[in-house]
């Protein structure tokens, strides 16, 4: 391994702060959810059906079937999210959203990072390099997930 | 703002707490850095500093593809607060930032000896007024002529030059024991720039 001296700086004292701004909130309706084993572990598929955007900075509609949680369910029971799909805004634009995080079976902790690819040009710009983050609640079947999406400052 | 500045004055203090090289009871004063809370809306969504991380950085190499992929390896850092000590592996990994932001891959190593994989990814973009335009896209390079070299080492701007924001969603990969929590926490991470010597701070903050 090569060797590194970490250098005396005045910077370890430093602590970046962070705040969170609600942003919008997405009321989704999925598909059963499908598992299927692998080698790695079990797959998920559950397609999101249809979902209404509203909020403070978006509002809008799930293009129905525009996407699944293509998750993984790892043997502790915590799923890696996967989900991806378009939004069709009030505006009239499109945008691609794809959410990472965790969905955890044992007590409910659903939290991801939601990534956007919106037109530069266009009302929702500021989504392609903005940290979002938001909060879920399924249902107990699964089927219905409200996201609440805050915006990292 | 008051509390933001209120938290980074007692984190500060939780570092200082945490560097001092803590005896338990000490870990857990520290574990209660104080909760950042959400405003606008319920549910609120909270989070909490875990620890902070320092990356150092020496060469810069860009490649002139597509999604103009630039590769600055870590030469090695240091881990400490409340949820997490240890140190960055020297040449463990690299940020391979391309088009889609940062993505940077790191080697860390706690303190109890186990391995720690980071997947540091984000946005490094320029501070920019509420509402205010993106910049345009970068102007293409000129073509290259077959043969020319194509490494640029360059020295990335320190803040206090160019006004950066730096926000991160890191993804860990942490071994069964006691750093398994980090595996199945979403992180969300504040980065600063720093030079003389060129280093950057990460402060990071678990998800509750």
């Amino acid at each position: 391994m090569p060797e590194f001296t970490v250098p005396k700086t005045d910077t370890k004292s430093f602590v970046g702060p962070v705040t969170l701004t609600y942003a919008f909130k997405l009321e989704a309706v999925f598909d059963a959810m499908r598992e299927e084993k692998t080698p790695r572990g079990a797959r998920t598929f559950q397609q999101i059906a249809s979902g209404v955007i509203s909020g403070p900075k978006l509002s809008g509609k799930v293009y129905p079937y525009s996407g699944s949680d293509l998750g993984f369910l790892r043997p502790d029971r915590v799923e890696d999210l996967n989900l991806r799909f378009m939004i069709n805004t009030d505006d009239g634009e499109w945008i691609y959203v794809n959410h990472s995080g965790y969905h955890r079976r044992a007590d409910g902790y659903y939290r991801v990072a939601a990534t956007f690819d919106a037109e530069r040009s266009g009302a929702h710009f500021w989504l392609n390099d903005t940290t979002v983050l938001a909060t879920a609640e399924a249902s107990k079947d699964g089927r219905r997930v409200v996201f609440t999406y805050y915006e990292v400052g | 703002m008051e509390l933001d500045r209120r938290s980074l004055i007692i984190g500060a203090s939780g570092v200082a707490a945490a560097a001092a090289g803590g005896s338990a009871a000490e870990a857990a004063a520290a574990n209660a850095s104080p909760i950042v809370t959400s405003t606008g809306a319920s549910p609120a969504m909270r989070i909490r500093w875990a620890f902070s991380v320092s990356i150092f950085f020496k060469e810069r190499i860009r490649i002139t593809s597509n999604s103009r992929r630039v590769f600055v390896p870590a030469m090695g850092g240091d881990v400490w607060g409340p949820r997490l000590n240890g140190k960055v592996v020297p040449y463990g990994g690299a940020d391979y930032a391309g088009g889609q932001g940062l993505d940077a891959h790191y080697a860390l190593q706690a303190d109890n000896g186990q391995m720690i994989y980071i997947n540091n990814r984000g946005f490094m973009t320029p501070q920019r007024a509420p509402g205010a335009l993106p910049p345009p896209p970068p102007a293409p390079p000129p073509p290259r002529k077959p043969g020319e070299p194509i490494n640029q080492s360059f020295e990335a701007p320190a803040d206090s030059q160019v006004p950066l924001k730096m926000r991160l969603t890191p993804f860990f990969d942490a071994p069964n024991g006691p750093h398994a929590w980090m595996s199945r926490t979403l992180f969300v991470g504040h980065g600063q720039r720093f030079q003389g010597p060129d280093h950057t701070i990460f402060t990071y903050y678990e998800v509750l």
